[in-house]
C-alpha cells in the first residue's frame, strides 16, 4: 500500500498546478535536448525494440487447440501443432482481428491483403521445421504511439514522447525445450507451440532504457485495455528483444554495431538491460576494442547480458510462402460488398467502433473533463476499474471535489480492496455510500480518519446502515469546538513539559496536533488542531 | 465378370442385390492377393475391409444405406492419412507412422459406406513418375504381366489372411524372388541407402531375362491405378502434383482425373506441392469418376484452400446414338508435338482430333507459348516446397528416429533423416534449400513463379478465345518397359514423363487422361483433355463422348486369375 500512500502525498502538494503541468509535458521537446539529456560523455545510444505478445486468444493461431497458461505439459496439442503430416493450418479469425485492433490502437495502416511465409530453421520445440508468420506483407504497418516518459526522480513532470511502429505481424509462437542434462535428454512441451503472436516492431526510436521501458510499459497498457494481451510479462505474454547501437554524439545516429538483446521479460529488464548494455559498448568503444555484432541474452539476476552462443553463423530462414493459407483480406465498410457473409469477413470499420477507447483517449478524456493531473490519470488507467468508479461518483454529482473524490477513492478504498483483493466494482462500499462520505468530506462534516472508520465498518463488520446514519449513532461527527481542542490542547502541554521544551527551542516538533486527533478518535478538525497548538506552543521553527 | 465391371456396374448389381457386400469384398480380397507380385498394396486392409463390408451387407438387408458407395471396394494411395492404418508415404521415415485420423478424401468415401481394400503404392512422397522408387519396391503393370508367381502365392494367402495389415516389404521377400533382392528392410542400418530400393533393382533388372522384365505402372499413384486396372477396387483415390493420376491412368488403361485446384480438400494428404497437389481419382470409365467426384467434391473447413462456394455436383449426360458436336471448340497445342513423342501415341492423338472434327466439332491448332519452360519452372517450385514440407520429418514427434544417434539434436536429425528419405527426396530437399537461400530467392524461386503465371495465362488466353475442351497426349508414350525405363535416374525419366501433365498444375486446371487405344505393343495409351478452371461438367461430358466412341479394350483379368 506504501505506493499508494505515497501517490496522496504528492497529491495534495501538487493538484492544483496539475493544468500546467498538462501544458508542459504537451509541449514538443525538442529531440537534441533528449539527447543530451540522456547522452553520457559523449556518447549515445540508439534502440529499437521487438516485443512478441501473445495474442489473447482461446484458440491457436492455426489449430483448435487451448492456449491456457501452464496446463499440463502437451494437453494443449492439436495434429497441426505437432506437425503431423497432411494437417493443414486454419487461420483463428479471432486472432486477426486481434491483429487489427492492435494495428488500429497503435495507430497503423490496416494492410487490406496480408500473407503468411514459412521461416525454416530447424528446433526441437518446433516441430514443424519452420515457423509460419509475416515476413513480406504483414498485417499492419506505419504506426505511432504516444507515451510518456517520467524522469527518474521526478514523478510529476513526465515527458510526452513518441515511437513509430515500423510493422505488426502474426507469427506461431514455438514450444518449449527444457534439457536435463543428467540423462541427457530434451524434453518438449509442445502446449505453446502454435499460439498465436503479434510481433511489434518500431523504427530505433528509444534513446535510453528508461525510455524504452516506458514504452514497453505504455504498449503493454494498450494490449490490456483492447482486451488484446494479457500482458502479463512473467508469464512469457509479453517478451522484449532490443537491439541497441552505440555512436559518438555528432556522429550520424545509429551508426554504430548493432547488439540484439533477446527475451527480456520484465519492464524494469528492458531498462536495465539496455543502460547495462550502453555502457558496455561505451566501455569497450573507449578502449579502442570492436563490438562484435551479435546477440545477447539477459540475466534478470545478475543484471548483465551474456553473449549467446552459436549464433556467429549467419542464418539463412529460407522464407517461402505459405502455400496453404490465402492471403489475409481485411475488408472496409466500402469495400464489403453484400455477397459475402458478415461472418467471414474481417471488417476494419466495424472492429474500430466496437473497440474500446485506448490508454491515450482516456488519458485526454479525463484530463479534460476532470483536469486531472497526468499521472494521476495513469494511476486511474493501471488500477482496474478505478476509472470507472470515479466516473460514475462524478456522473451522480457533478460539482464534487475532484481532489476529494480522487483522494478517497486512491488513499482510503483502494487499501481496503486490495487487502481484500477485491476489484473495486465489487466492493462493499458502492458508488452511492462513497458518494455519500465524499460529501459529509466535502462539507467538512467528518475528517478522513472517520471517512476510514465508516469504510472499515462496511469491509470488516457487515455495517449495512446507511453513510450519515452510522456516523449519527457513531457520534463520528466533526469537532470543531475551539475550546473542546485548546482543551486537548493545555493537557498535553501539562503532560509533557519536555516536548514542549525542545518544541519551543527549536528542536523538534511536538506533534500535539496528531496527538489530539489520536485522542478524539480521530474527530477533531486536523486544520483546526494544528491552528490551536500553533497559537499556544507557537510555529515550530527548526533550530540550525 | 463382376471384377471387371465399372464403379457404375458394381453399384447397380449391389442396388438390384445381385451381390451383396460381403462375397463382393470376398471375391475383391482375392484379387488382391492373387495379384500381390503387382506390388500394388503398401498395407492391405483386409480385415478392415471385411468388417466393412459386413456392415454395409448389414445395412443392404434392412434396407438402409449410407450413400452411393455402400459396399464398393476402394483403394487409397499411401499418401492419404488413414486413422488407425499406417501411412508410409513408401518412405522409411514413415514406416510404422499409423495416423490418427483421416484425410477428409478417405472420410467422405467411409461416410458413404465405401469399403477400404488397402493402402496403394507409390514413389516415395510421390517423387517420381513410375511408381518405382518406393521403399516397398515398384509397381508393376498388369498389362501383358506373365502371373508367374500365381501359384506360390497361394500359400502365402492362407498364412496372411490372419495379418491385419500384411506389410509388402516383407512379405514380399518370400513369395517373390525377384522382389526381394530389392527390398530391403529400411531399420537395417548396414549398407548406404538401405532404405532406397534403387541400386538393388538395377542389379537385378540388368541380370534379368527379356521375358521377365515387365511394363511400368507409371506413377507416382501406380498402385491406385493398378489396383483400378485389376479389379481390386473399383476406384482409387491417386494424388497428383504434376501428373501423378494422369501418367499412371494412361499406361494402365484406366481413366485418371486431375480437379480443378481447390475443388478436392487436401486434408491428411501429405504433401508433396502444396500449391499443385490436388486429389485425384482413378477409375474405369468417366461415368464412374463422376460418381467419385461428386462424393469428394467441396468445400472443406479444414482446407482453407478449398473452394467456398458451394459444389455443383457433375451430372452424367447420357448421349443419344448420333449426336452433334457443332459448337464444341477443340484445341490442340501444337507445343506438344515435343521431341520423344511415340508415334503410336501421335497417331492416336490424330485419329482422336479427326474423330472430333467428323462429329461436327471445331478443331483448331493452339499455342502455349510458355509451355516448354513449366519443366524446369516445376522443378525449382517442387524442390522449394519439398524442402519445407520435408522439415517436419526430424524423428522428434513420429516416424523414424535413428538408433545412437544421441550425441545431440543436430546429429539425431542428421542420422534420421539420412537413414529415412532416399536419394530423390534427399537430392530435392537440398535444391530446395538452395533455392530459397536469401542470395537465391528472386533468381530462382521469384523467376518461377513468374513464370508460372505466364503458363497459367497461355491457358487462360486460349480458353478465352473460345476453345472448350484441349486435347493432348497425356504421356510421351506407351507404358514403357522397367528395364528401360531404369536406365536413367528419377530426375531425368520424372522430366520426360511430366512433360505433358504438370503445365496444368502449374495452372491449377482440370484434365482427365482417358484411354484411347492400345500402343504397337499393346499397351494402352491415353489422351488428355485439358479444361478451364471449374469446367468439370463440360470438361468430363467431352471425355466421355471420346470413351464411348472409341471402345477401349478394358483389361480383364478374369479368364488368368478367375472371378472367385
Amino acid at each position: 500500500m506504501s505506493h499508494t500512500l505515497g501517490r496522496y502525498r504528492r497529491f495534495t502538494s501538487n493538484f492544483q498546478c496539475s493544468y500546467s503541468v498538462y501544458r508542459a509535458l504537451t509541449r514538443a521537446l525538442h529531440h537534441g535536448q533528449r539527447l543530451s539529456q540522456n547522452a553520457r560523455a559523449g556518447w549515445e545510444t540508439v534502440v529499437g525494440l521487438e516485443i512478441h505478445a501473445q495474442i489473447a486468444s482461446h484458440s491457436k493461431l492455426f489449430s483448435g487447440a487451448g492456449t491456457q497458461f501452464a496446463a499440463p505439459v502437451n494437453n494443449q496439442v492439436s495434429f497441426l501443432d505437432a506437425a503431423l503430416p497432411g494437417t493443414l493450418p486454419v487461420l483463428n479469425r479471432r486472432c486477426a482481428e486481434i491483429g487489427v485492433m492492435t494495428g488500429l490502437a497503435l495507430g497503423c495502416h490496416i494492410n487490406r491483403e496480408s500473407r503468411f511465409d514459412r521461416k525454416h530453421y530447424f528446433y526441437a520445440d518446433l516441430p514443424q521445421g519452420y515457423q509460419i508468420t509475416q515476413q513480406r506483407q504483414p498485417l499492419a504497418e506505419k504506426g505511432e504511439i504516444p507515451y510518456y516518459f517520467f524522469v527518474a526522480n521526478d514523478m510529476k513532470s513526465p515527458t510526452k514522447l513518441s515511437a513509430r511502429i515500423h510493422h505488426i505481424q502474426l507469427e506461431q509462437d514455438s514450444g518449449k525445450s527444457l534439457q536435463d542434462p543428467e540423462q541427457n535428454m530434451s524434453l518438449i512441451d509442445l502446449n505453446r507451440a502454435g499460439m498465436a503472436l503479434m510481433e511489434i516492431v518500431t523504427e530505433p526510436d528509444f534513446r535510453s532504457g528508461e525510455e524504452a521501458a516506458a514504452f514497453v510499459k505504455e504498449l503493454q497498457l494498450i494490449l490490456t485495455t483492447i482486451g488484446a494481451c494479457s500482458g502479463v510479462m512473467a508469464e512469457g505474454a509479453m517478451r522484449v528483444d532490443a537491439t541497441v547501437s552505440v555512436n559518438k554524439v555528432g556522429e550520424p545516429i545509429s551508426t554504430g554495431v548493432r547488439v540484439e538483446i533477446k527475451n527480456v521479460n520484465s519492464i524494469r529488464g528492458v531498462a536495465k538491460a539496455i543502460e547495462y548494455e550502453f555502457s558496455r559498448h561505451i566501455s569497450l568503444l573507449e578502449k579502442g576494442e570492436k563490438i562484435a555484432n551479435e546477440t545477447r541474452a539477459f540475466d534478470a539476476e545478475n543484471v548483465e547480458t551474456i553473449s549467446m552462443r552459436d549464433k556467429e553463423k549467419v542464418h539463412d530462414y529460407r522464407f517461402m510462402p505459405e502455400p496453404n493459407l490465402p492471403p489475409l483480406r481485411i475488408y472496409d465498410n466500402q469495400t464489403l460488398s453484400s455477397d459475402l457473409s458478415p461472418d467471414q469477413v474481417i471488417n476494419v470499420d466495424e472492429i474500430r467502433s466496437s473497440m474500446a477507447a485506448t490508454p491515450e483517449e482516456r488519458r485526454l478524456a479525463l484530463q479534460a473533463k476532470y483536469g486531472l493531473s497526468l499521472e494521476h490519470c495513469q494511476v486511474m488507467l493501471t488500477s482496474e476499474g478505478t476509472e470507472d468508479f470515479f466516473t460514475a461518483v462524478m456522473n451522480a454529482d457533478t460539482t464534487r471535489d475532484i481532489a476529494i473524490v480522487y483522494q478517497l477513492l486512491f488513499s482510503i478504498l483502494l487499501s481496503f480492496t486490495n487487502e481484500h483483493k477485491i476489484p473495486v466494482d465489487k466492493s462493499p462500499v458502492d458508488i452511492v455510500k462513497f458518494g455519500d462520505t465524499v460529501d459529509l468530506l466535502c462539507s467538512k462534516r467528518i475528517t478522513y480518519q472517520v471517512a476510514r472508520n465508516i469504510f472499515h465498518q462496511y469491509f470488516e463488520a457487515a455495517d449495512n446502515r446507511p453513510v450519515e446514519q452510522m456516523v449519527d449513532e457513531e457520534d463520528w461527527w466533526i469537532i470543531t469546538d475551539k475550546t473542546l481542542i485548546e482543551e486537548h490542547c493545555k493537557k498535553l502541554m501539562a503532560e509533557s513539559p519536555k516536548k514542549v521544551k525542545n518544541h519551543k527551542k527549536g528542536y523538534r516538533e511536538c506533534g500535539f496536533h496528531k496527538a489530539i486527533v489520536v485522542r478524539t478518535q480521530g474527530r477533531a478538525d486536523p486544520v483546526l488542531a494544528r491552528q490551536v497548538v500553533e497559537e499556544n506552543m507557537g510555529k515550530f521553527v527548526k533550530k540550525k | 465378370m463382376m471384377l471387371s465391371s465399372s464403379l457404375k456396374e458394381v453399384i447397380n448389381s449391389l442396388r438390384n442385390g445381385s451381390i451383396q457386400s460381403k462375397e463382393l469384398c470376398e471375391k475383391c480380397i482375392r484379387r488382391v492377393q492373387k495379384t500381390r507380385e503387382l506390388n500394388s498394396f503398401i498395407t492391405e486392409t483386409l480385415d478392415i475391409a471385411r468388417s466393412q463390408a459386413s456392415e454395409s451387407q448389414a445395412r443392404q438387408l434392412s434396407g438402409s444405406s449410407l450413400g452411393i458407395l455402400d459396399g464398393v471396394p476402394v483403394a487409397v494411395k499411401d499418401n492419404f492419412s488413414t486413422l488407425g492404418v499406417q501411412t508410409s508415404c513408401a518412405s522409411a521415415i514413415l514406416k510404422g507412422y499409423v495416423p490418427p485420423y483421416n484425410a477428409t478424401m478417405v472420410q467422405r468415401l467411409l461416410d458413404q459406406g465405401a469399403v477400404m481394400m488397402g493402402k496403394t503404392n507409390l514413389d516415395e512422397f510421390a517423387m517420381g513418375s513410375g511408381s518405382l522408387d518406393s521403399v516397398y519396391g515398384p509397381v508393376r503393370n498388369p498389362w501383358k504381366y506373365t502371373f508367374q508367381n500365381y501359384e506360390a502365392n497361394k500359400q502365402d494367402d492362407l498364412n496372411k489372411q490372419s495379418l491385419r495389415f500384411s506389410n509388402k516389404g516383407n512379405s514380399a521377400n518370400h513369395k517373390n524372388n525377384i522382389q526381394s533382392e530389392s527390398i530391403k528392410n529400411s531399420d537395417s542400418t548396414n549398407g548406404q541407402n538401405g532404405s532406397s530400393g534403387i541400386p538393388e533393382d538395377m542389379d537385378v533388372s540388368d541380370t534379368r531375362s527379356e521375358e521377365c522384365d515387365w511394363y511400368v505402372s507409371g506413377g507416382s499413384s501406380g498402385g491406385s491405378a493398378v489396383a483400378v486396372a485389376t479389379g481390386t477396387a473399383f476406384a482409387a483415390l491417386g494424388s497428383d502434383t504434376g501428373g501423378s493420376v494422369r501418367i499412371p491412368a494412361s499406361y494402365c488403361g484406366v481413366v485418371g482425373f486431375k480437379p480443378t485446384y481447390s475443388l478436392l480438400s487436401r486434408y491428411g494428404l501429405i504433401p508433396l506441392v502444396n500449391s499443385l497437389d490436388v486429389p485425384g481419382i482413378l477409375t474405369k470409365t468417366v461415368d464412374d469418376t463422376v460418381i467419385m467426384l461428386n462424393v469428394l467434391a467441396g468445400h472443406d473447413v479444414h482446407d482453407s484452400t478449398t473452394m467456398t462456394d458451394p459444389y455443383k455436383p457433375v451430372l452424367a449426360v447420357d448421349f443419344p446414338e448420333k449426336i452433334s458436336l457443332k459448337g464444341l471448340h477443340i484445341g490442340i497445342p501444337k507445343e506438344y508435338h515435343a521431341p520423344g513423342l511415340a508415334s503410336d501415341v501421335l497417331s492416336a492423338w490424330d485419329k482422336a482430333a479427326d474423330l472430333f472434327e467428323a462429329h461436327g466439332a471445331t478443331v483448331s491448332e493452339v499455342s502455349l507459348p510458355h509451355t516448354r519452360f513449366s519443366i524446369v519452372c516445376y522443378s525449382i517450385l517442387c524442390a522449394c516446397e519439398v524442402s519445407s514440407n520435408m522439415a517436419r520429418y526430424d524423428g522428434i514427434e513420429f516416424g523414424h528416429r535413428a538408433q545412437n544417434a544421441d550425441a545431440s539434436t543436430e546429429a539425431l536429425y542428421a542420422a534420421s533423416r539420412h537413414e529415412g528419405f532416399n536419394d530423390v527426396v534427399r537430392g530435392r530437399i537440398l535444391a530446395g534449400n538452395y533455392f530459397l537461400l536469401n542470395k537465391n530467392y528472386d533468381t530462382y524461386f521469384i523467376q518461377a513463379q513468374k513464370v508460372r503465371k505466364l503458363i497459367s495465362e497461355d491457358f487462360a488466353c486460349v480458353f478465352s478465345v473460345g476453345v472448350d475442351v484441349l486435347l493432348t497426349p497425356t504421356t510421351l508414350t506407351g507404358a514403357p518397359k522397367y528395364s528401360w525405363y531404369k536406365r536413367e535416374d528419377n530426375r531425368t525419366r520424372t522430366e520426360q514423363q511430366d512433360v505433358f501433365t504438370q503445365p496444368i498444375n502449374m495452372a491449377g486446371l482440370p484434365a482427365v487422361s482417358v484411354p484411347a487405344s492400345l500402343s504397337d505393343e499393346g499397351v494402352p495409351i491415353g489422351l488428355q483433355f485439358i479444361g478451364p478452371m471449374f469446367s468439370e461438367q463440360k470438361l468430363l461430358t467431352v471425355a466421355r463422348w471420346f470413351e464411348q466412341q472409341v471402345h477401349f479394350p478394358r483389361l480383364s483379368l478374369d479368364g488368368i486369375l478367375g472371378d472367385l
